[in-house]
């Protein structure tokens, strides 16, 4: 995987992108600033999109999947639907319903497939979110290398920026708690 | 070194071979010594660690460690406590029940593990309920025009075949169709017909003829035994043979006569009708002499007028019509005979009867009849055949549909959908009653023990004075005959292998197999002179490991369950079983060297299965045990002898010494002898064939089971009766509770040891002891549920029983009483009943409410501790759960002070009457306990219940830093680390609790607030495994609880009912589920994916099962 942040690198689960920051260094300001293209992007590209659909009531779901499958969706077979999957990369309407035919997800239309798919790719954006957080956070915590000290005012308003989103109440927790972290630095 | 070498360069290439062979050897044999060493090592580890467990114990109790270790050198039944209690004291600081004598703790472990038994006995006898009944009662319509007798008896099977294949069902009953047809005519009691008229009489079926002829012999029969009660039986079977040595049709109807015996008993004797017989020329005489001794000749010529009437070459053939002797010159008139006889009224035709029968053997109408013997198997259908006797024509006659003789595969269906919970109870009762330690064994005491461990109920009691005081000793054989052969091959292996005086531990083995039904079967682990463990298995044969017993076992191919390792270990009652195929599966073994070796189960006792197999004669038949009811008592062990008494149509009430003792052995014992009189009355029903076979040994099994083990202090209780009613029994009675009690009592003859010493095992003396110690124990565990009664059996003798003061299904216990009752029968050294009373105290339970006083909770607690309402799990749990957390409380492990939150779960627990509320408040009250238990707290720290981020923490803890954070148990541990434990009562109640959806965010933010000094880690404890395993199998969510709280792939942070996971267990897990659930649903295609779901990953225990393994690690709730 290349350390370039495009659209199609994006489209790649949270496993991957954990490989992916393995490469990287979390004290290099440039490599953060790829993390950080990396998450305003999944923001921008999986999280916005999906913001219109029912947020989960469950405590591990951002969205809502069973409410808009209209049944219940159990864990191992959203595992089994995942290795129909390609990433995050969209597949096309007859793959897609053919994956849900697999997984016994009655769906009445394209755009129902749809709607399933946004949520989906929604909580598996919402997961790498988390861990380019991390990635970016962790560093802060102590012994805070000098550079990351000066690259953190514009890491701040990166992030700062992102708030201006409605966003589900987890996200905006973990920026919120890495903001407050390079808010100490700058000070 | 050069060697000079002739023959050039092969003769190079052989040196070098050579050279390298000898390397290799040499290799091997450092290989083989340090394998020695190492087994050296491990066997003087363990006896040092055993030492120290010795050492420790006898300090933990008080005891002279000399005295001790010299008891426990000779003989030490309880052998595995010490262990237990060794471990418990490495990892538990606290006694967990406060009292004020040293041997509260041993009690409070011996109640730990009798609750165990007793929960896994109920969950066994729970899927016991679920099996399907081996008979199906059908009301048969006689007059049913639209559903023939067959029909009918097919839909009503149906109904009662659970599992079982249907097909199979009605194949069965169709096979037997033409006696079946047969059964429902003559049960129809229609006037016999003229078969001359209908052109039947002279035709090669003598069928026709034959069922006109069953009601008059009824008749007969009834006439001669006014009090018997008939059944007519549909029988399958080819053992048969008339008197003539020829065999008998496949499928017969036999006369079931069912009298009563002299002492209230029953006893069935099967007839089979020998129409041959009837139609012998010889019989023609005293055919004639009858009707006229009878006074019936008159109505029988007449009989004969109207049958030939008008069929003047018939009269003209068969001579004078009038005269019997010269109709049955030939064939065809003696059928005509009998036609006319079977026209007669039914009195005149008893009373014939009665004339008939005075030649011939007795009870046989003059030899018409045929004893034969019918084993439940055998039949088909049996039905009430009374009326018969007179001229009745009921329009329903109540039969019974023996399913068991169909291949309907009901048994093993339903064994694979209950099997964790039938197997494990057995595995359970090894582990908490008996335990991985050894018995030091010799003589008498092995024979003994090998014997109760091969299911052998004993059969050698002693006689006289001189060999009841050999039995008192504890020198006397339990076991001769044909089962002392049995035993005589695993002795000497033991002793091949394991010495003199051979260390010896009893492994049960559960085997299953489609032919054979679930069979369990002894292992014996036996510690070699070598410093090895081996194995002998109940044929003699000998194993070097458990690996080498696997591999190489003559079990047929099947099922089998073992101690995983060869070795009983576990906890919480749960042994670590291994559930594997017998490699007798493999396809060379199964296909091409297929066997099926009997032996290989002689000495095992079949738990559920319709067939006995029989050895022929090699020894000891594997016998049938009690099914769901299988006791810790010795259950089974007399379910032959009972099943053999039914056979052969022996009374099975317990009024008869005999049936009682089989009773006895089969798993009541003393205190058992009360349900024995509903058995008594299941009994009687059963005598006359209401039910059959394992149906009905079953039933009243369970009835028993049902009435003794009401509670954990059942065990105690057998002591208790035992001693109170010594004297009542007979030498008999008293070998098999003594047996019984040397087996399984353990965990009671370590304690009496401490009372005063336990000089032999199988010894009456030595049970004695236990006895006294068993009433003590009995009063301590519980007085406020027991009295004790005088119950006269039927038999004229009296019986002292302890029974729970709600014993008779009254209602729930009463309040606490102290002063119990009891009129003191003692004798012969037992100790007198009514003592039961002085060594009650306040503190019996081992909780003391009014200590809760203080912070205003001693009603609370007593309410907690004696609700009604919830099951017995889980108020064994609250007991548990108090009485660690009062403990703690005296030690300062338990913080009262930074908020209330244990007192709102200790009332929830007491008050709430949800349910589900109850759960979460003890899953937390639970959990605190549990990390108490492991006894790591740091120094100067208590544990915190509810602790939240803005309450001033005390307890020697810090405050909780990040806003927003709670955790439902808070401490530290001795290493350093703060643990902020989350609690749940269910895993559905983890993912859907919603109070916070970034709870786990925050934990994480709490976490990366560490100081170096203090690492923090976050825990989860689910208390219930489900409902909703399987959602917590879902990548999505390890990868939220990885990026959270998890950062530590090794570190087991969740915990699940008994068992902790890693977050590498859980994605192993996870990724396993995920593949097996794909293969699942390709190989079921059809079957919709939440059934799947629901099926095979519904519970933890049920996803372990469909992986075929176990995750994570066991640990102690």
């Amino acid at each position: 995987m290349s350390t370039e942040v495009t659209a199609a690198s994006l489209q790649v689960g949270p496993r991957e992108i954990d490989q992916w920051l393995s490469r990287l260094d979390e004290t290099n300001p440039a490599h953060r600033a790829i993390a950080l293209d990396a998450l305003e992007g999944l923001i921008k590209e999986y999280i916005l999109p999906a913001m219109d659909l029912p947020l989960s009531p469950t405590r591990f779901d951002v969205f809502d999947l069973d409410a808009v499958a209209g049944e219940h969706v159990p864990g191992l077979v959203q595992n089994l639907f995942d290795q129909r999957m390609n990433g995050l990369h969209k597949p096309v309407d007859e793959q897609l319903k053919e994956a849900l035919d697999y997984i016994e997800v009655k769906t009445t239309s394209s755009e129902q497939r749809e709607k399933f798919f946004l949520c989906w790719a929604g909580n598996k954006a919402s997961l790498s979110i988390r861990t380019l957080l991390n990635f970016l956070r962790k560093p802060l915590l102590r012994d805070v290398p000098p550079q990351l000290k000066a690259a953190a005012p514009e890491e701040q308003r990166r992030l700062t920026s992102l708030l201006k989103y409605r966003l589900p109440e987890e996200i905006t927790y973990q920026l919120s708690t890495t903001i407050e972290r390079l808010e100490q630095l700058s000070s | 070194m050069t060697l000079k070498i002739d023959g050039g360069g092969d003769d190079t290439q052989a040196i070098l071979e050579q050279q390298r062979a000898a390397e290799e050897a040499r290799r091997r044999r450092e290989a083989e010594e340090a394998a020695r060493r190492l087994a050296e090592q491990q066997n003087a580890q363990r006896q040092a660690n055993q030492r120290d467990a010795m050492t420790q114990f006898a300090e933990r109790l008080g005891l002279d460690q000399n005295l001790f270790k010299a008891l426990f050198q000779q003989k030490l039944p309880g052998g595995d406590l010490t262990t237990n209690a060794a471990t418990t004291t490495n990892s538990n600081p606290l006694n967990i029940k406060p009292s004020s004598t040293t041997t509260a703790t041993a009690e409070s472990d011996l109640a730990q593990r009798l609750q165990y038994v007793k929960q896994a006995m109920d969950a066994a006898q729970k899927a016991w309920a679920s099996l399907p009944p081996d008979a199906s009662r059908v009301s048969l319509q006689l007059d049913n025009n639209n559903a023939s007798p067959l029909d009918q008896w097919k839909t009503g099977a149906r109904a009662s075949l659970g599992p079982g294949d249907a097909v199979e069902l009605d194949h069965y009953l169709d096979d037997n169709k033409e006696t079946l047809n047969a059964l429902a005519q003559i049960l129809g009691n229609r006037p016999a017909q003229n078969l001359i008229k209908s052109g039947q009489l002279f035709g090669i079926d003598p069928t026709p003829l034959e069922q006109q002829l069953y009601a008059p012999v009824i008749a007969g029969l009834k006439q001669a035994n006014p009090d018997a009660i008939f059944d007519l039986v549909a029988v399958k079977q080819g053992t048969m043979q008339d008197r003539n040595g020829s065999p008998l049709p496949e499928s017969d109807i036999v006369i079931a006569m069912t009298r009563k015996t002299p002492n209230g008993g029953s006893n069935t004797q099967y007839l089979s009708f020998n129409l041959r017989a009837l139609l012998d020329p010889d019989n023609a005489s005293r055919m004639t002499q009858a009707l006229k001794d009878s006074g019936t000749l008159g109505k029988w010529q007449a009989q004969m007028k109207s049958l030939t009437d008008g069929n003047g070459y018939l009269q003209q053939q068969m001579g004078d019509i009038n005269d019997p002797l010269s109709v049955s010159k030939s064939l065809y008139g003696t059928k005509l005979a009998w036609n006319a006889f079977a026209q007669m009224d039914r009195a005149d035709q008893a009373a014939f009867f009665a004339a008939y029968s005075r030649s011939g053997a007795a009870g046989t109408l003059g030899e018409l009849l045929t004893f034969v013997d019918v084993t439940p198997k055998e039949m088909i259908v049996r039905a009430e055949a009374d009326h018969l006797a007179g001229n009745e024509r009921p329009a329903n006659v109540n039969t019974v549909v023996n399913i068991n003789g169909a291949d309907t595969g009901k048994l093993n269906k339903f064994l694979d959908q209950n099997y964790q919970a039938i197997i494990g109870s057995t595995f359970t009762q090894y582990l908490e009653l008996r335990g991985d330690g050894s018995r030091q064994l010799s003589g008498s005491d092995l024979r003994n023990e090998i014997g109760m461990a091969m299911n052998i109920p004993p059969n050698n009691s002693p006689q006289n004075a001189q060999q009841e005081a050999a039995f008192n000793k504890g020198q006397w054989d339990f076991y001769t005959g044909q089962a002392q052969e049995a035993i005589g091959p695993v002795e000497a292996a033991i002793h091949k292998v394991g010495g003199d005086a051979p260390q010896v531990t009893v492994l049960p083995v559960m085997f299953d197999s489609k032919e054979t039904g679930l069979v369990q079967l002894p292992l014996f682990r036996v510690n070699g002179t070598d410093g090895r463990e081996h194995f002998v298995d109940n044929t003699g044969r000998t194993y070097s490991s458990i690996g080498d017993w696997k591999d190489n076992n003559k079990l047929p191919a099947g099922r089998v369950s073992y101690a995983r390792d060869g070795h009983l270990t576990g906890a919480n009652g749960r042994a670590d079983i291994l559930t594997e195929d017998t490699h007798a599966n493999s396809f060379w073994e199964h296909t091409v060297v297929p066997f099926f070796d009997k032996v290989a189960l002689v000495g095992g006792v079949i738990v559920a299965g319709a067939l006995i197999i029989g050895t022929d004669g090699l020894a000891t038949p594997i016998v049938m045990g009690a099914g769901g009811a299988v006791s810790a008592w010795g259950a089974g062990r007399a379910g032959s002898e009972l099943l053999d008494r039914y056979n052969h149509g022996q009374t099975l009430s317990p009024t008869d010494a005999q049936a009682r003792m089989a009773w006895l052995g089969f798993g009541a014992n003393v205190v058992g002898l009360a349900a024995l009189g509903a058995s008594a009355r299941v009994a009687s029903a059963v005598a006359r064939g209401a039910e059959v076979d394992a149906g009905l040994l079953r039933l009243s099994s369970s009835l028993n089971v049902a009435a003794q083990y009401t509670d954990t202090a059942a065990m105690a209780d057998l002591g208790f009766n035992l001693a109170a009613n010594w004297n009542q029994l007979t030498p008999q009675e008293r070998m098999t509770q003594v047996a019984q009690m040397a087996f399984w009592g353990a965990m009671l003859g370590h304690n009496a040891r401490q009372a005063g010493g336990i000089g032999n095992l199988y010894g009456a003396e030595s049970v004695n002891a236990w006895m006294a110690r068993a009433r003590q124990e009995l009063a301590q565990l519980d007085p406020r549920l027991y009295e004790v009664r005088d119950v006269a059996l039927p038999d004229g003798r009296t019986m002292k029983m302890v029974m729970r003061k709600d014993g008779e299904g009254t209602g729930e216990p009463t309040e606490p009483s102290r002063t119990g009752s009891g009129d003191g029968a003692g004798g012969d050294g037992v100790v007198n009943p009514s003592e039961i009373n002085a060594t009650v105290t306040p503190d019996a339970q081992g909780i003391n409410s009014r200590v809760w006083n203080d912070v205003g909770l001693g009603p609370v607690v007593e309410r907690a501790l004696n609700r009604t309402d919830l099951d017995a799990e889980t108020r064994a749990q609250i007991e548990e759960t108090l009485s660690v957390l009062q403990e703690a409380r005296s030690k300062n492990l338990l913080d009262l002070n930074t908020n209330e939150a244990y007192k709102d779960l200790i009332k929830s627990v007491a008050n709430d009457t949800d349910k589900a509320k109850v759960g979460q408040s003890l899953a937390e009250l639970e959990h605190a306990a549990t990390v108490i238990k492991r006894g790591n707290i740091a120094e100067g720290t208590s544990v915190v219940i509810g602790a939240r981020d803005n309450q001033q923490i005390r307890g020697g803890l810090p405050t909780i830093d990040i806003a927003n954070v709670e955790a439902d148990v808070y401490y530290q541990t001795s290493n350093g680390v703060l643990h902020l434990d989350e609690v749940k009562n269910t895993p559905n109640a983890l993912l859907s609790a919603l109070a916070d959806k970034a709870q786990f965010d925050r934990y994480r933010t709490w976490i990366e607030h560490a100081s170096g000094a203090q690492p923090r880690e976050v825990g989860i404890y689910i208390r219930e495994t489900g409902p909703g395993f399987n959602e917590l199998l879902r990548t999505d969510y390890l990868d939220r609880l990885e990026a959270t709280v998890g950062a530590d792939h090794a570190r087991p942070f969740l915990k699940i009912g008994d068992r902790t996971f890693s977050m590498d267990d859980l994605r192993a897990m996870d990724r396993d589920a995920t593949a097996k659930l794909g293969q699942l649903m390709a190989q079921n295609r059809g079957v919709p994916v939440r059934d799947l779901l629901r099926q095979r990953f519904g519970t933890m225990e049920e996803t372990f099962r469909t992986l075929g393994r176990e995750y994570g690690t066991k640990e102690a709730r």
